[in-house]
């Protein structure tokens, strides 16, 4: 006899656990620390909101009805919030959210109905969207059920209260409906290895819409804006101000555009949960057998037409053979690792979303600069994506991908570190350097004069070099083959803290750089500074690659208390070996390390 | 020729592999049995360098490996017991990859791989994820990865393993053949049958100390046994196999 319930309880605990990709964790690294850490971020994150955005409500000497019209603005932003934590979080879940080829294989096979495992995945969703909803809003929901109820007393607090809630439970269903759909749906038209390759894309695309939407959405929590006949196209498009309608709505307001948003909201809760459901149903009786019976290998015709390009461009650009395989290793990871594509999203989006919002502030005159003359904003903007990609990258080739197969590495580590270590660098020239001086390049060129932009580049090219020499100076790992602590999760949450010092760095150097263009003699001057540090980080670099004591690291291991005396550590390269050097024809000849 | 002296891995105060010494001479297939945990693995890794013997030396042709480990890391191959792969990687880019790893020019590294891939029956699939190989398809890709550069030393952990017939008896024939030509190898296997077709001599492993250590039927003749397994049971075995099996069925009917 079959035990529906305990099945579920069963199912619903690995669900849960799996509700995050495990592969953010690093071999060994424990799904508890992961959640502990992103619950406290998500808490902290919303006090520090609570703390900031509530007090000036309680001290304000302006009338209530005032201040709750002015409080849509911050409502907007918490819905607004609440919906992109609840997408981003989905997106970090993309694997997880329909069924896949481990749970068609390990449980099918098992005596467990279909519906079992369809409700206990559901629930194990909601309940870690729940969670999340929760940590994102716990301060805020108190602050704000006394800042729009506290004038009817104790009901009023009490409604704004549920109404909050309700209002983000709504806005967290419509985005999980929506994106359960449509990989749900994609998955109904498509092969299961088609549907991969599709899967990876859509989550990028909604990486980037749920970012964009959330930095550049225009501001229209305001009376004057809500009730602009022109900004009616963008209240029906943008789902934050139909929830924030639903807020105002469930807590009494009469404001016919709040009441039209809000019957918005439920309209386009119900479209989604229904769509959704009905999709997943769909999943579960079709995608699933679907799984089952793809084609153990499908054979490609011919190499993609990337991988052609990027060989050629290679063999072409690279002379030495590990220039070519570490570049072709390092960019078909990147393309082809979900979680290292994923967390280098995450890097450039952030960079992106903040040059965009200073682009559309430049656009939108709330500067005295214009966008189609040289500018501090748009040289602001440029080094903001520098300086978020570049690191970003640096960061991502820390993290392992498929730890064990590391060993092909080592046991052909026959030339020296330092080449491994020039390759490296060559790689993040090539793989992030230079794209984005080439497309900052094309994009400045298309709207100011030349000479402006050339002077931009030089500055631009010797900062980008102080960058990536800077970061690779002390990184001894051929990307993605070292180990990663245990327990350490691969989300960096430090991110924080360097995203406001680069911030600091790329406004105020932006805006040096564009003081410094408008005379010679200052431009002189700061390319003679930026030139000598970048002189001197290159041959730091070069003074660290070649040194005899640095072999390459494939073992991140904390220093021990006591050291045995092992004098040579497993598998790793010390100095006083003699490396062979490749010729550019034949074999292998004797050679001493060098560049 | 390949020689073990007095060579220990301890973990955790633990001997996995306990003062092992043997030969392997060069032209001569050298099996090396033992049962599971015995610590065949470990010391192929040690030999490979990958992991270090806690004591002892390991020698080839009379040089400690440590000494010039470059050198060293250029004249042997390996074939490790997991078919640890890049799984993102087609056969030929991984194949390709090794290739410039080891220095191999453009135009070299892409004759070898193709021929490789097709005379190990991988052609058609070479642009084809590692991800989406069989274990078999796998295990080849990890032989051609091994053989690539022609290396002396041919270090073997179970090369057989989901392989099909017929590349089973491809690779026997390899084998010997690469034997025949002065390749010093170590094969590890559970497969006895392999090992007696192939092996001229064996070495059997139990609990990490060498058991035995002779031709095959050096060691038949000396125990008065008919095979090479009954041989291994009787060296590395300490269970009665039938009351195990009956133990494992009263398991699953309680």
């Amino acid at each position: 006899m079959l035990d529906e319930r305990r099945q579920f309880r069963v199912l619903f605990r690995v669900f849960l656990s799996r509700a995050v990709e495990l592969d953010l964790l690093s071999p060994g690294g424990n799904v508890e620390n992961l959640a502990i850490q992103f619950v406290a971020l998500l808490l902290a994150f919303n006090f520090v909101v609570a703390y900031v955005m509530t007090p000036r409500y309680f001290t304000s000497p302006l009338p209530s009805a005032i201040l709750r019209v002015n409080a849509w603005s911050d409502e907007e932003f918490l819905v607004s919030t609440t919906i992109s934590v609840v997408g981003m979080f989905l997106i970090l879940a993309w694997d997880n959210l329909l069924p896949d080829i481990r749970d068609a294989l390990v449980l099918t096979v098992l005596p467990v109905r279909a519906r079992t495992i369809a409700f206990s995945k559901i629930t194990a969703i909601a309940c870690a969207v729940g969670i999340v909803v929760v940590c994102v809003n716990f301060f805020t929901s108190f602050c704000y059920a006394g800042i729009v109820g506290g004038d009817a007393g104790t009901f009023g607090v009490v409604r704004a209260f549920v109404s909050y809630w309700m209002t983000m439970a709504f806005a967290a269903v419509f985005m999980v409906a929506v994106l359960v759909g449509v990989p749900g749906v994609t998955a109904q038209f498509l092969s299961y290895r088609s549907f991969l390759r599709v899967s990876g894309v859509l989550e990028l695309m909604a990486f980037f819409a749920i970012l964009g939407v959330y930095f550049l959405k225009p501001q229209l929590a305001t009376v004057a804006a809500l009730h602009a006949p022109q900004n009616a196209s963008w209240l029906n498009l943008l789902p934050s101000y139909w929830f924030l309608g639903l807020f105002e709505r469930l807590n009494g307001s009469g404001d016919p555009v709040l009441v039209r948003l809000g019957s918005r909201a439920i309209e386009a809760m119900i479209c989604a949960l229904l769509a959704g459901g009905t999709v997943l149903a769909l999943v579960y009786l079709r995608t699933v057998k679907k799984i089952i019976e793809a084609p153990d290998i499908s054979r490609a015709a011919h190499l993609p037409l990337g991988s052609r390009i990027l060989i050629a461009l290679a063999t072409r650009i690279f002379r030495r053979p590990i220039d070519r395989a570490i570049l072709l290793f390092i960019s078909r990871t990147l393309a082809r690792s979900h979680r290292h594509r994923l967390l280098l999203a995450i890097y450039g989006g952030i960079g992106l979303a903040v040059a965009l919002a200073y682009a559309e502030s430049l656009v939108r005159g709330e500067w005295e600069q214009k966008w189609y003359q040289p500018n501090a904003l748009l040289l602001v903007a440029s080094f903001v994506i520098l300086f978020f990609v570049v690191p970003g990258m640096r960061i991502v080739f820390t993290f392992p991908h498929a730890l064990r197969s590391n060993w092909i590495f080592r046991v052909t580590a026959v030339q020296h570190p330092s080449r491994y270590f020039f390759a490296v660098r060559k790689a993040l020239y090539c793989l992030a350097v230079f794209p984005i001086l080439a497309i900052s390049g094309m994009l400045l060129f298309a709207l100011w004069p030349t000479r402006p932009v050339l002077l931009h580049m030089g500055v631009f090219l010797l900062v980008a070099i102080l960058a990536a020499e800077k970061l690779l100076h002390g990184f001894r790992k051929i990307p993605f083959t070292c180990s990663y602590l245990p327990g350490k999760a691969n989300l960096n949450f430090k991110l924080g803290a360097y995203a406001a010092v680069i911030l600091f760095a790329a406004h105020w150097g932006g805006f040096l750089e564009f003081w410094a263009i408008e005379k010679p003699s200052r431009y002189v001057a700061l390319v003679a500074i930026l030139l000598t540090l970048a002189v001197w980080a290159r041959f730091r670099f070069h003074e660290f690659a070649t040194a005899p004591q640095t072999p390459i690291q494939f073992e991140e291991r904390p220093p021990a208390d006591v050291y045995a005396l092992d004098l040579r550590l497993d598998g790793e390269l010390l100095g006083g070996d003699v490396y062979v050097e490749p010729k550019s024809r034949g074999g292998l000849r004797w050679g001493t390390p060098g560049r | 020729m390949l020689e073990l002296r007095n060579v220990s891995k301890i973990y955790s105060g633990i001997p996995v592999v306990n003062r092992a010494s043997f030969l392997a001479a060069a032209g001569e297939v050298t099996g090396y049995l033992g049962p599971n945990g015995s610590g065949k693995s470990t010391t192929l890794k040690m030999i490979t360098g990958l992991i270090e013997p806690s004591e002892g030396e390991i020698l080839f042709h009379g040089t400690p490996i440590q000494r010039d480990r470059i050198h060293y890391r250029q004249i042997f191959g390996y074939v490790p017991e997991e078919p640890q792969v890049y799984p993102h990687l087609s056969g030929a880019e991984y194949l390709q990859m090794i290739c410039e790893l080891r220095g191999f020019t453009d135009r070299e590294a892409k004759e070898k791989v193709q021929n490789l891939l097709r005379l190990f029956a991988l052609h058609e699939d070479r642009d084809v994820a590692l991800s989406s190989y069989s274990k078999g398809m796998r295990q080849k890709v990890l032989l051609a990865a091994a053989l690539l550069h022609n290396p002396d030393l041919i270090l073997l952990d179970e090369p057989f393993s989901g392989l099909d017939v017929g590349s089973v008896l491809i690779l026997r024939d390899l084998i010997k053949n690469l034997a025949a030509r002065g390749k010093t190898i170590l094969l590890s296997s559970h497969e006895m049958d392999t090992i007696e077709r192939v092996c001229s001599r064996v070495i059997i492993l139990s609990k990490g100390r060498v058991a035995a250590d002779d031709s095959i039927a050096q060691l038949r003749t000396l125990m008065a046994l008919a095979s090479l397994e009954q041989v291994f049971s009787q060296l590395a075995l300490e269970q009665d196999t039938e009351s195990v099996s009956r133990e494992i069925i009263e398991v699953i009917e309680s």
